[in-house]
């Protein structure tokens, strides 16, 4: 499970995205390295958001590669890249409302295809979402269906499914949004543990300062490809991305 | 959420073993046919929860695979006579596997649409099954209709075997539909349900699980159908391949309640055996078109859930003595 | 080539019939996300009503096209209130459901009315025909088609100059916005289904001129209407016109040549158009991530 921090495990390369005649994204290259969490922040229409449905497979690029350790991934859907340990979470929080949280969770681990005929949630899956639950201090939900719970638990329950995953990267497309700032912390946490054992993230997200609180690198977007990247700091004082921000 | 498994059998051990005593209970000949009826079109609600129930596609060609069973069964015994009950009953595996195997490229076209546009493609498999049926005379004899194996039974209690083979089959269906529940695949059905593109997101090979269910559900109509045909005796498209017959299965499921293992079950045997007694009765057509409108219409404004669903949350007031919680309703953190 | 050409003369014309019954069914899931397959029960009952004006009333067919529209409008916005109105949750799923019952029980009322034979409402003047570009075309035909042409022309017209059509418009691109802006989305949504069913069936009395008809031909104008919204894209009023016309172009075509397997034509094109553009020729992805 652990590697080297900093080796790149995801790449876009020159990846074009057009709909009608709008490019999203125009020639964007972009890499993740593990253990490390990559901040990709740029003005709304930027192209995050395609990047982001491009990377995971939800969307077909029109040009351009998904590499994953150096391997382009042939035509990227969602279940190939999630069992190359590269998952997500979702802007809006609406889980599937008829399942309880334990069953959430016993979905999103990783499992051969024969798998469809065990068990619905087999006791080691269960015991491993009981522990993911108690770590993101959701155990009294446990009896409920996701349909009950509040915004913020889903939010949170949603970002138990990225842990039981036992991904090698995690894409969060603004997580803190709509989310109590004592679960913002509770999720900030989990970030850093698993950061701390070779997890990368790619996180998308308005709230500058979780973001330089958070992130290693931050890449900033402006018109469908990066135009700055460096540390927190460094892109702070880049009068490229005032530019992109202000528009020029 | 998980009951104890011993009674859930228990349960099942004891509805099945009451439904194939009936038979020898009440012997009249015209109330095996309604519990005949009855058994057909709970098999074939069970069938179709499997698609419109648990992944909630709304799946209106299941009669295409019923009358696909119908006229394999017919046409595989059309020049041989047949001597025993049991040759046909021995077919309706093989046409199984056959429907599933007819299911799976089907399967593969529909399955790349969703929500009403899969309900409405869905519904123009029937029609063309229909269609096939009514015009490919070389092979159908067209709307003239087909004579189906007759064997030579006793006849007195004539119907009891095939009531008895079309329990079989719905406790077959039953025993699927079960199975699908409590097993991996339920779950993924289950999250498709709620929202297909975060089940993909989660690793979910939906187009697999979803082409499974859809071949158990079609294997499963494609049996009922032969046995039909093997019952009634003559068989005609327009009957075969009916939009009422479909109406009427996804009214059931409805009725008893979506999603739910005994919702289906439960109400295929409540409304067939009415709507064929009154069919005997009236004998019209038309009001039977009528009634079962109205009834589908007050389901759906005053009972949304379905039978198994409200009396299962009746019960559930009454152990707790106070309301479940309703969705929302938990303190924020 | 002479039989190709009448063929495709024919099949615009009976296209642009298509089209007015399929533009009401576009429009009604375009404003309310409802898949009203009842459209093909009121297209038959317009094809009744006129029976009924033109034997029992002595009224010209074309001329009762008037009054019945005004009563179909009645009648579908009531069935709107009765039936769609109370469907909040996966309203667009229910809707096929209960529509799909509404379309069975006027299957039975008509039964029950009318006897369920076949029948046809005849004018005069049915059998006769002009010669249209050097072909002998019925007139009902091109009467026919000349208002339906009329009808979808002025929907058209309706819905983006008229201060009520924008109002539909707006309510069918952003319910939750319209809301906000003080439109009122159930009355219009009524206005838009009153509308959707009076077009049905003005064109179902111009098809019961046309063909013969009872009270099960509901259920093979279904499977026709649905594939023509398929293939048009759902909800799209272009698209279901231009879908109308090319599948009347080909079943007529495939009726020239191959007259037992017609009504395969349909759907093969549906077929085609699911393998390859399963949004429909004008239709956007009805999903979406996000």
């Amino acid at each position: 499970m652990s590697r080297r921090p900093g080796e790149v495990l995801l790449e876009a390369r020159a990846i074009t995205k057009r709909f009608g005649g709008v490019a999203a994204l125009d020639g964007c290259t972009l890499a993740v390295a593990t253990g490390q969490v990559t901040g990709l922040i740029g003005p709304n229409g930027s192209g995050k958001t395609t990047l982001f449905n491009v990377l995971t497979g939800y969307l077909a690029a029109d040009a351009g590669q998904v590499v994953v350790e150096g391997r382009a991934v042939r035509r990227p859907s969602p279940q190939r890249l999630y069992a190359l340990g590269i998952v997500r979470t979702f802007q809006y929080a609406r889980l599937f409302p008829d399942l309880t949280p334990v069953e959430i969770l016993a979905l999103a681990a990783v499992k051969p295809f024969v798998a469809v005929l065990r068990p619905r949630v087999e006791r080691a899956d269960r015991d491993r979402a009981m522990g993911i639950l108690e770590r993101l201090g959701l155990l009294r939900i446990v009896g409920h269906r996701a349909g009950q719970l509040s915004y913020g638990q889903q939010r949170l329950l949603e970002f138990g499914t990225t842990l039981m995953a036992e991904p090698k990267l995690v894409l969060l497309d603004e997580p803190a949004a709509g989310v109590s700032p004592t679960m913002i912390a509770v999720i900030e946490d989990q970030i850093r543990a698993l950061r701390a054992e070779g997890v990368g993230f790619l996180l998308v997200e308005h709230q500058l300062d979780l973001v330089m609180r958070l992130c290693d690198s931050v890449v900033v977007m402006a018109a469908g490809c990066p135009v700055s990247s460096g540390t927190p700091e460094e892109v702070g004082k880049d009068p490229a991305v005032l530019e992109a921000y202000l528009g020029a | 959420m998980t009951r104890p498994t011993a009674w859930g059998a228990g349960r099942a051990v004891v509805i099945f073993g009451v439904l194939a005593l009936l038979p020898f209970a009440f012997p009249a000949a015209w109330l095996v046919d309604l519990g005949f009826f009855g058994l057909m079109y709970a098999g074939l609600a069970v069938a179709w929860n499997l698609i419109g129930g648990y992944t909630g596609y709304i799946w209106l060609g299941l009669i295409g695979f019923f009358g696909f069973g119908a006229y394999a069964l017919t046409i595989t015994f059309q020049h041989t006579s047949v001597v025993s009950f049991w040759a046909p009953v021995g077919a309706l595996i093989p046409i199984g596997i056959a429907a599933a195997i007819v299911a799976v490229p089907i399967g593969l076209v529909l399955m790349r649409v969703r929500g009403a546009t899969f309900a409405v493609v869905s519904l123009s498999v029937l029609f063309i099954a229909e269609i096939c049926a009514s015009n490919w005379t070389a092979i159908t004899n067209g709307a003239a209709g087909m004579p189906a194996p007759a064997p030579s039974i006793a006849a007195a209690n004539f119907n009891r075997p095939f009531y008895l083979v079309m329990l079989a089959l719905v406790a077959l269906a039953m025993l699927i539909s079960w199975y699908m529940r409590r097993s991996r695949i339920g779950l993924m059905l289950f999250a498709i349900r709620g929202d297909e593109e975060r089940a993909r997101g989660l690793g979910v090979p939906t187009l697999p699980v979803k082409l499974i269910a859809f071949a158990a559900s079609c294997a499963l109509a494609a049996m009922i159908g032969a046995v039909w045909a093997y019952y009634i005796g003559f068989i005609y498209p327009i009957f075969s391949f009916s939009p009422n017959t479909t109406f009427a299965v996804v009214m059931m499921v409805y009725l008893g309640g979506r999603g739910t293992l005994w919702g289906p079950l439960a109400g295929g045997l409540l409304v067939a055996p009415v709507q064929e007694y009154l069919a005997y009765t009236f004998g019209n057509a038309q009001f039977y078109l009528i009634g079962y409108a109205a009834l589908f219409l007050i389901v759906i404004r005053f009972l949304p859930l379905g039978i198994v669903p409200s009396i299962h949350q009746a019960w559930l007031r009454r152990r707790s003595g106070e309301a479940t919680p309703a969705p929302g309703t938990l303190p924020a953190t | 080539m002479h039989l190709v050409l009448y063929g495709v003369v024919l099949g615009v014309l009976i296209g642009g019939v298509f089209a007015l019954m399929s533009s009401g069914l576009a429009l009604v899931w375009g404003v309310m996300r409802i898949l009203n397959l009842a459209q093909a029960a009121f297209v038959i009952l317009g094809a009744y009503l006129a029976y009924t004006a033109n034997v029992t009333f002595h009224i010209d067919p074309f001329a009762a096209i008037l009054p019945i529209a005004v009563l179909m409008f009645g009648l579908g916005v009531g069935v709107f209130y009765l039936f769609y109105r109370p469907l909040r949750a996966e309203r667009s799923t229910l809707s096929i459901l209960v529509s799909y019952a509404i379309l069975l029980g006027c299957v039975g009322i008509l039964g029950s009315i009318y006897s369920t034979n076949d029948t046809f409402i005849s004018p005069s003047y049915v059998l006769d025909s002009w010669k249209v570009l050097g072909f002998e075309v019925p007139i009902v035909e091109v009467v026919g088609f000349a208002i339906s042409a009329a009808l979808v022309g002025g929907l058209f017209w309706f819905l983006s100059a008229s201060r009520l059509g924008r109002a539909i418009r707006a309510a069918t691109q952003n319910p939750a916005a319209a809301t906000l802006l003080g439109v009122r989305t159930d009355l219009v949504g009524s206005l838009g289904f009153g509308i959707g069913t009076a077009t049905a069936a003005v064109a179902g009395a111009i098809y019961g001129m046309i063909y013969s008809f009872n009270p099960n031909s509901t259920l093979d104008l279904v499977g026709i209407l649905l594939c023509i919204v398929v293939v048009g894209g759902f909800g799209s009023l272009s698209g279901a016109i231009v879908a109308a016309v090319a599948l009347g172009i080909s079943s007529s075509l495939v009726f020239v040549y191959q007259p037992v397997w017609s009504g395969l034509g349909f759907y093969g094109i549906l077929a085609v158009m699911l393998l390859f553009r399963p949004q429909g020729l004008w239709g956007v992805a009805q999903w979406r991530v996000e």
